[in-house]
């Protein structure tokens, strides 16, 4: 059945996540009021703070050189972790063997991986590209191998049924059926690689927005520091809301609203 | 096309060690060019299985199935299936989809998509040709299905509940549209229902099968005219053909 | 088994049984927070501890992970007493906290080291040059070396947050120069001798700059000034103690925090722990204009704001000079 959404109904989804928003803030500014703390700024200062950072060129150029790293971190988790999330869709006994390498990954907090690749690539924009990579590499492994075990038994008995071999079984139905898993990876991925841009700064060498950050962390400027930490969050934010657009554009066939 | 069974026994390996489960125990069955035979039974006899051992998906354990005097080995692409839900590609269109068995044979996209057109109109589908599945009612998607099998111009259908997901309204009118398409362009029919009404209506011969293990009880001439007469419910031979059948897979269900 | 075996046994083990601790009396206690784990310069506080413990008063040391929490915590007045870098503690003064100093932690003992075929200041031109941040302390050094010595040259700043991470880059000669601490010096000589060498003592050219100290919590040093002369008096009593026993810092540096015995003579020669406090009005102002002048504090703090010398003086007035 046509799933479309009546305009009602997004009015009030908007007007819902509106009023959260607002309730969030005024809680934020009652607390902070009263805390008084160095390190909780008030949300009129994050306010002010931000509108002068953002009329900084200093700051977008350092917006720049963070997302490189980050961009570059990403593109090659989406490019090494597709295939690879296939060849452990198929393989289910290789992906036994590869969850061990892929927990390890996930898991492993990054201030105990990133001196290892310090060692091995030095301090330049490579060893922040490989913490994105890590950041985002296992995401994508995960829900693409994922989306191809989970291919609908009847779509390939029913290829089956009209003759089709090996690679038009995967070129027909695995891969358009894993499409929705994939992407959905993707989305989830870019978030985890903006996580990654700013701990490659904290952890290794801070170029950008990180040594920003730890100027003003410094100085216990939390107002800029919280001015900072938003930015960076709504351009997760925003990433992962344009790779939902193209989602519903390209896979429309998808049941689930791409929502999270 | 004529298909032959020859004491076709299919056995599954039984779980934690014990006896294997018999699917089907010994099918012998002919079915000849151009014949609408309904395989009927109640859940669980083998009537799916059958059909898919002779669509070539899954082999007999022993004994033989023959197409034609030659064994089947495999899918081929004188047997299309028709399935009863669940079987279309949710990102191709009704066209993609009714043209999918053609591009899987390499059949270059202008030809396929005009046949994939014409069967689109023939199943009464017109208008609908961009649509995605999601958007169509069940009984649109089936349409779809039964366009997909007949693209690649089979000489046997292979039918496996096709109608049993809809409400009563729509498989009458599916049923009258397959009728009538098989009238205009015969094609040897297995077609697999638990429903008497249904085998009666649509078959020329129907095919009785037992409960677990599947055996053929019963094979029964249906005796009514072609074209179905409008007033065919009101038929005292389907009538009683209908009756018999319900006694007898009533029979079967009592231990 | 025999009733003077079993009664034997009830009193062995009534006597092993370890004390049950008392909650000691809130008014006796002093709760200190320290930047990240203890290092050589925390080993005399420490030390102190024992003192204070025996005097009655209990000390609760807790180590954070970040400088910025442990003086929030000072700040918040949920510690008493913060160790750690002056121009920390002094930039949140200027963001309105609650603190102020009141003694010298460890005397200056930063120095420049860089890679042994960079012989001048100019030489760093275009060299990658490792700091904490701009805003740090050690920034404010490099940069006012750079003007004072070499005006005009630019060396690559590249950000290393940690000191652990600095001295790796040094070593795997992923960066050319950076500023450390005494204790890195020492230890970087030892793990590539002559590979580095110290391209300015920051000690020699700013004897009078309050780079650790200890800090108090304003309403907590008005309320309990019985406990901070307490504290000071304990801590300077093993600043002399170290004076007239260095052999007892090595033995408690290496059985405490496992630091090897170059690493504490070196400091014993710098004269780290200063016999009365390090503190003076001298020190203060001098800190106080080096760190506005190299941008890294605001030029409106005044003395008053960020250090108090009366708590010192008074232990000073009771033990003496020397």
């Amino acid at each position: 059945m046509p799933a479309a959404d009546g305009s009602g109904a997004r009015a009030v989804r908007w007007l819902v996540r509106l009023g959260s928003l607002v309730t969030l803030i005024a809680a934020w500014e009652l607390l902070a009021g009263r805390a008084q703390s160095l390190l909780w700024p008030r949300p009129a200062d994050v306010a002010r703070a931000l509108v002068r950072l953002l009329a900084l060129p200093e700051f977008h150029h350092a917006l720049w050189t963070s997302n490189q790293a980050m961009l570059l971190g990403y593109l090659l988790a989406a490019v090494v972790g597709v295939p690879a999330g296939i060849l452990l869709g198929a393989a289910p006994r290789m992906g036994r063997v590869a969850d061990v390498y892929l927990n390890v990954l996930l898991i492993t907090p990054m201030p105990a991986l990133a001196p290892l690749l310090v060692m091995a690539t030095g301090l330049g924009l490579t060893t922040r590209v490989l913490v994105v990579w890590v950041f985002a590499v296992t995401i994508v492994v995960v829900a693409t191998a994922a989306g191809v075990r989970s291919a609908d038994p009847a779509s390939i008995d029913m290829a089956r049924a009209f003759g089709a071999n090996r690679r038009q079984l995967w070129g027909s139905v695995l891969l358009p059926g894993a499409l929705p898993a994939i992407a959905g990876g993707l989305r989830l991925a870019l978030g985890r690689a903006v996580s990654g841009m700013i701990a490659a700064e904290l952890l290794v060498v801070a170029v950008g927005v990180g040594r920003l950050l730890l100027r003003f962390q410094g100085d216990f400027d939390s107002a800029h520091a919280y001015a900072v930490a938003l930015v960076v969050t709504a351009e997760g934010v925003l990433l992962a809301a344009l790779v939902g657009g193209l989602e519903r554009r390209w896979i429309p066939w998808r049941e689930e609203a791409p929502g999270w | 096309m004529v298909i032959e069974a020859r004491g076709c026994r299919k056995l599954y390996p039984g779980r934690h060690g014990r006896d294997p489960v018999v699917a089907l125990d010994g099918i012998d069955l002919v079915v000849g060019e151009g014949e609408f035979v309904c395989l009927l039974g109640p859940s669980g006899c083998g009537k799916t299985t059958l059909l898919r051992m002779i669509a070539g998906l899954v082999p007999c354990s022993s004994g033989e199935l023959l197409i034609d005097g030659r064994p089947v080995t495999g899918p081929g692409r004188d047997r299309a299936m028709v399935f009863q839900h669940d079987a279309l590609l949710p990102w191709r269109d009704v066209v993609g989809n009714v043209a999918f068995g053609l591009e899987l044979r390499g059949v270059p996209r202008p030809e396929r998509e005009r046949v994939a057109h014409d069967l689109v109109r023939a199943v009464g589908l017109d208008g609908f040709e961009r649509s995605l599945p999601r958007q169509l009612s069940g009984g649109m998607q089936q349409r779809v299905g039964l366009a997909r099998a007949l693209a690649i111009e089979p000489r046997t259908l292979l039918m496996d509940e096709p109608f049993g997901s809809v409400d009563t309204q729509t498989r009458r009118l599916l049923q009258q549209d397959l009728l009538r398409l098989q009238a205009a362009r015969p094609k040897t029919v297995v077609f697999v229902t638990h429903s008497m009404d249904e085998a009666v209506r649509l078959g020329d011969r129907v095919v009785l099968l037992s409960p677990r293990p599947g055996r053929v009880r019963e094979v029964l001439a249906v005796p009514l005219p072609r074209p179905r007469p409008p007033e065919l419910e009101k038929m005292p031979a389907f009538i009683e053909l209908k009756e018999y059948l319900w006694r007898q897979l009533r029979q079967g269900q009592t231990p | 088994m025999s009733r003077a075996a079993a009664a034997l046994l009830v009193l062995a083990l009534a006597l092993s049984w370890p004390a049950a601790d008392a909650p000691p009396d809130p008014s006796r206690v002093i709760r200190v927070a320290y930047s990240s784990t203890a290092d050589l310069g925390d080993l005399p506080s420490l030390l102190a501890q024992d003192r204070l413990l025996g005097q009655g008063y209990h000390v609760r040391a807790t180590f954070f992970a970040r400088a910025q929490l442990a003086v929030e915590a000072v700040a918040r007045g949920q510690a008493d007493v913060g160790m750690g870098s002056t121009r920390t503690y002094w930039a949140a003064v200027a963001r309105g906290a609650d603190l102020v100093t009141v003694m010298e932690q460890v005397a200056n003992g930063w120095s420049v080291l860089a890679t042994a075929d960079i012989t001048s200041c100019r030489a760093l031109d275009g060299k990658r040059l490792a700091l904490s941040s701009e805003g740090s302390l050690s920034g404010a050094l490099f940069r006012s070396y750079v003007r004072t010595g070499c005006p005009g040259t630019e060396p690559q700043i590249v950000i290393i947050p940690g000191s652990e991470h600095r001295a790796a880059a040094l070593l795997s000669a992923s960066v050319d120069a950076s500023p450390v601490e005494l204790s890195e010096a020492v230890r970087l000589g030892v793990k590539a001798p002559g590979r580095f060498r110290t391209l300015v003592d920051f000690a020699a050219a700013h004897p009078r700059l309050e780079t650790t100290g200890v800090h108090v919590n304003r309403g907590w040093a008005q309320g309990n000034p019985r406990l901070l002369h307490a504290y000071l008096r304990a801590l300077l009593g093993v600043h002399r103690q170290i004076d007239d026993d260095p052999a007892l810092l090595a033995a408690e540096a290496r059985r405490r925090l496992d630091i090897d015995a170059a690493v504490v003579s070196a400091h014993l020669r710098a004269k780290a722990w200063d016999a009365n406090g390090g503190l003076t009005p001298e020190t203060v102002a001098y800190s106080l204009a080096f760190f506005s002048g190299a941008e890294t504090l605001p030029p409106q703090l005044t003395p008053d704001r960020v250090a108090d010398l009366g708590p010192l003086g008074r232990v000073l007035a009771e033990i003496g000079r020397r």
